[in-house]
Order: structure tokens, then C-alpha cells, then sequence
């Protein structure tokens, strides 16, 4: 999948890699130390919030899981 | 969007839409929970959606993956007819990506696709139903307040 900026495609891609042999290989095994992507993730970070500003996407009072709301069954 | 509905939403035609989507892996437990949701075009139309996987309690094999979406409208009045447009579209989107969500498990199992998406995409239509039910009565009796509202100003 491409990055909301266009040229943070290959930054995410570098990224997602590390990430996600850390994720199997490391934090699903129950080793959750140690942040071997943190750098690339600075990077690929710093794109976004360029891209992010250049296309005037809204993220302002966004909240984490939504958490502003409280999901229950009877909410309307 | 709708044709129909351009008319009335011309600064939304034509935009993008951004969605957000949070998630929460909790290996110890076994569970992952993902929160979705569309951070613009929030005036017209938010839709959420929360996916809770777990191991399934009589299983311990399966996954089992419980699936809840809002649609909601600040708009009242026009927006009855865009919350239950959201609803069908979220209805016959859900189908899809079930479908795909099968099609790809199936695959990494060396199996051939099983026959029990046609259950669960009954129960999702009825729990749709549901919502799109309380929804547009939440939105009559909201609609009905302020027209009463409005004449106690006269």
C-alpha cells in the first residue's frame, strides 16, 4: 500500500519492513525490548507530517482508538 | 457519494477520503482490537468501525472476530437519507472485504473457500437492520424536538 505522500512511498516501505520483522519475529514472541526501527520511523514520520500538511488532511483533536467516544452497544 | 447527494455536498465531491485506523495488539491476552474511521468529511457522514479479534472460547483453533460499525450525521433531516445510503454502502462493502478476508485465509490454508459466509453475512444484514432502525427513529425524535423547539420561539 502507497503512503498518503506520494513521496513517502519508499520510506514506508522501509519501515513497514523493519517493522513488521520485529512484530513477528520479536514483540509476537514476547520479546517487546529494544527499538530497532526507531530511526526509520523518525524519517518516514517526518515525510507524512510534511504530506499531511501540504494536503490539508484534518488532525487536529484526533484521539487515539477514537477514545473522545465511548463505543458501546447502545450508543446511537 | 450518490449522484442525488452531490447536489447538496458540492465542496465533498471529488475530495478524497482520509481514514484513520488505531489498533491494539495484545499478545498476552490474545487479542487485537482495530478502531476505523474517516477523518474528513466528518460534517457529512462518519462512519466507525470496530473489529475485536480473540481466540474463539470453544475453539481454541479459530479466530473469531466480532465486527460493530456507527454511521452517524450531524445534518438532521437530509442526513436520515445519507445515514441509511452509509449503511447499505457499509453493508455491501462488509460483504466484499469478508469475502476477501476469506478468499485470502482459505488460500493460506490450502482449502477451498467454505460456504459460511452466506451465515454471517445474514447476521450482518440484520444487525444493519437493526441499526439503521434506531437510527432513523433516533433522527425522527431529534427531527420532532425541534420543531418543537422552534415553536415555543414563536
Amino acid at each position: 500500500m502507497n503512503s498518503v505522500g506520494e513521496a513517502c512511498t519508499e520510506l514506508k516501505r522501509e519501515y513497514d519492513q523493519c517493522f513488521n520483522r520485529w512484530f513477528a519475529e520479536k514483540f509476537l514472541k514476547g520479546e517487546s525490548g529494544g527499538d530497532p526501527c526507531g530511526q526509520l520511523f523518525k524519517r518516514y514520520q517526518l515525510c507524512v507530517q510534511k504530506a499531511i500538511k501540504e494536503k490539508d488532511i484534518p488532525i487536529e483533536g484526533l484521539e487515539f482508538m477514537g477514545a473522545s467516544k465511548a463505543k458501546t452497544e447502545n450508543s446511537s | 457519494m450518490p449522484r442525488w447527494a452531490e447536489r447538496f455536498f458540492p465542496a465533498n465531491v471529488a475530495h478524497s477520503v482520509y481514514i484513520l485506523e488505531d489498533s491494539i495488539v495484545d499478545p498476552k491476552n490474545r487479542t487485537m482490537t482495530t478502531f476505523t474511521w474517516n477523518i474528513n468529511h466528518a460534517r457529512l457522514m462518519v462512519v466507525e468501525e470496530r473489529c475485536v479479534y480473540r481466540v474463539n472460547p470453544e475453539n481454541s483453533n479459530w479466530t473469531e472476530v466480532k465486527r460493530e460499525a456507527w454511521v452517524s450525521s450531524s445534518l438532521f433531516g437530509v442526513s436520515r437519507a445519507v445515514q441509511e445510503f452509509g449503511l447499505a454502502r457499509f453493508k455491501s462493502n462488509v460483504t466484499k472485504s469478508t469475502k476477501g478476508f476469506e478468499y485470502v485465509l482459505a488460500k493460506m490454508q490450502g482449502e477451498a473457500p467454505s460456504k459460511t459466509l452466506v451465515e454471517t453475512a445474514k447476521e450482518a444484514t440484520e444487525k444493519a437492520k437493526e441499526t439503521a432502525l434506531a437510527a432513523t427513529e433516533k433522527a425522527k425524535d431529534l427531527a420532532s424536538k425541534a420543531a418543537t423547539k422552534k415553536k415555543q420561539y414563536v
